[in-house]
C-alpha cells in the first residue's frame, strides 16, 4: 500500500518520465501508470458493465494492455490519464459481453439485510450504494450515457462518437435514465388497506 | 415542461458525490504484466516499418502465404547420417552436430509458425499501403537471403558458417512472424 501512495503522489508529477520510459517498453514505468490510474479506469469499466466485478477486472486488464500495444499512437496532446480513460471506455464499450448482457439483478439478501442494520452515519454510504444499484439496473444504452455524461464528465458529442449513436439519441438516452433512477430511488407508496382501522 | 420533466432534465442528486476512482479488489497488475510479455509493445524505434493502429497483417499475411504456396521445400533431401533422428525433416546436414541440433530445432519452429500462421489471413485488411509495402520488401529481402543461403548450403551441406547463417535468418523470419501474428491479434481486438 506504501508503493502505492508513492506512486500517486510522488509519480503523477512524473507522469511523462513514466509515459516516455513504457513507450520505450519499460514495464516497471508501465506498472507506476498502473498503480496511478488503475481506481478510476475500474470505477469507470465497473459502472459501463452494471457492476460486474469480475468482468470489470477483465476489461481493467484489457485496457491496460492495449494501452500498453498503443503507447505509440499517444501523442501527449492530452493528459495520459484521459487518452488512458477514453481508451477503456472504448475497451468497455465494444465488449460484447456488456452489450449481451442482461439487466435484471437484485442485491444479494445479505447485502440487503446488511444495509438496513446499517447506523444513521453510514446512511450516505447506503444512499450511495442504492444509487449505484440503480444505475448498474439501468438498460444498458442509457446507463451508458448517463455514467459518461453526469458520472465521468463526457459531452454527448463525444458520447455520440464513442458509441456510434446520435447526439440526440444520447441527449434522449440521457433523460431516460435520469428517469429511471429517480423512480428506482422513490421511497414506495404508503399502502391504504384500512387494516389499522378496523372498526371504521 | 412540467417540474418533473425538468427534474428528470437535471442530475439526479448525490450522484456527484459517487466515487470516480474505486481500487480494484485485487491486483490485477500480475494479469497485465503477464499480457503485455505476451505482446511486446511497439516502441518508437520500430513503429515506423509496422504501421500504425488497427494494422491488420492480413495484407501482409495474403502476401506470405502466397510465398508460402509458391515456395520450395526447404534444402535438399539429406542422405542418412547419424544426426538423421534430430534432423528429420529438416533435409540439412552440417559438420558441427551440436549446430545441426539447433538448426534442425529451428527448421521445425520455423515450419510450426507457417502452419499457425494460415488463419491469420482472415484478418480484415486494414494495413495501410506504405506499412505493408514496407512489410512485403522486408520479407521479399529475407526471402533472398533464404533462397541464396540454401542454394549453397545445396552446394556445401557440411559448411558450418552456412548454417549458422540460415539458423540467423531462420530466427529473424520467426521473430517477422511473431510481429505480424501480435499486429494480427491486435487488429482482430480493434475490429
Amino acid at each position: 500500500m506504501q508503493m502505492r501512495e508513492s506512486f500517486e503522489t510522488v509519480g503523477r508529477d512524473n507522469e511523462s518520465v513514466w509515459v516516455e520510459r513504457a513507450r520505450e517498453g519499460d514495464s516497471v514505468a508501465f506498472e507506476r501508470l498502473y498503480r496511478m490510474h488503475a481506481g478510476r479506469i475500474h470505477a469507470l469499466v465497473w459502472r459501463l458493465s452494471g457492476n460486474d466485478k469480475a468482468l470489470a477486472e477483465d476489461l481493467v486488464q484489457e485496457a491496460f494492455i492495449r494501452a500498453w500495444n498503443k503507447l505509440h499512437l499517444f501523442e501527449g496532446k492530452s493528459a495520459f490519464g484521459t487518452w488512458l480513460h477514453r481508451l477503456a471506455a472504448n475497451v468497455a464499450l465494444s465488449d460484447r459481453r456488456i452489450r449481451v448482457r442482461r439487466v435484471a439483478r437484485e442485491l444479494p439478501m445479505d447485502e440487503t439485510v446488511e444495509r438496513t442494520a446499517m447506523g444513521e452515519r453510514d446512511l450516505q454510504a447506503g444512499l450511495r450504494a442504492d444509487l449505484e444499484q440503480a444505475i448498474a439496473g439501468l438498460p444498458e444504452r442509457a446507463r451508458t450515457v448517463l455514467v459518461l455524461f453526469d458520472i465521468e464528465g463526457y459531452r454527448h458529442e463525444e458520447i455520440a462518437d464513442m458509441t456510434g449513436m446520435a447526439v440526440g439519441s444520447s441527449k434522449a438516452q440521457l433523460h431516460r435514465a435520469r428517469k429511471l433512477v429517480r423512480a428506482r430511488l422513490e421511497p414506495p407508496e404508503p399502502i391504504e388497506d384500512g387494516s389499522e382501522n378496523p372498526t371504521g | 415542461m412540467s417540474s418533473r420533466q425538468a427534474s428528470d432534465s437535471a442530475p439526479i442528486p448525490g450522484i456527484e458525490q459517487l466515487p470516480r476512482s474505486i481500487t480494484p479488489a485485487r491486483d490485477l497488475w500480475p494479469d497485465i504484466e503477464a499480457g503485455l510479455n505476451q505482446a511486446a509493445p511497439v516502441h518508437a524505434t520500430t513503429r515506423r516499418g509496422w504501421g500504425i493502429g488497427a494494422v491488420a497483417a492480413s495484407v501482409a499475411v495474403a502476401f506470405l502465404v502466397g510465398i508460402l504456396l509458391g515456395r520450395q521445400a526447404p534444402g535438399p533431401a539429406a542422405p542418412a547420417l547419424p544426426l538423421d533422428t534430430i534432423a528429420a525433416g529438416t533435409g540439412f546436414q552440417v559438420a558441427a552436430p551440436a549446430l545441426a541440433a539447433v538448426l534442425a530445432a529451428t527448421e521445425r519452429e520455423y515450419q510450426a509458425a507457417w502452419k499457425g500462421f494460415d488463419p491469420a489471413g482472415l484478418a480484415p485488411a486494414l494495413l495501410d499501403a506504405a506499412s505493408a509495402d514496407e512489410l512485403a520488401r522486408s520479407w521479399q529481402a529475407m526471402n533472398e537471403a533464404e533462397a541464396a543461403l540454401l542454394a549453397a548450403l545445396d552446394a556445401h551441406p557440411d559448411n558450418p558458417y552456412l548454417a549458422a547463417k540460415l539458423l540467423d535468418l531462420r530466427s529473424q523470419q520467426l521473430g517477422f512472424m511473431r510481429e505480424l501474428h501480435m499486429l494480427d491479434q491486435n487488429s482482430r481486438r480493434n475490429t
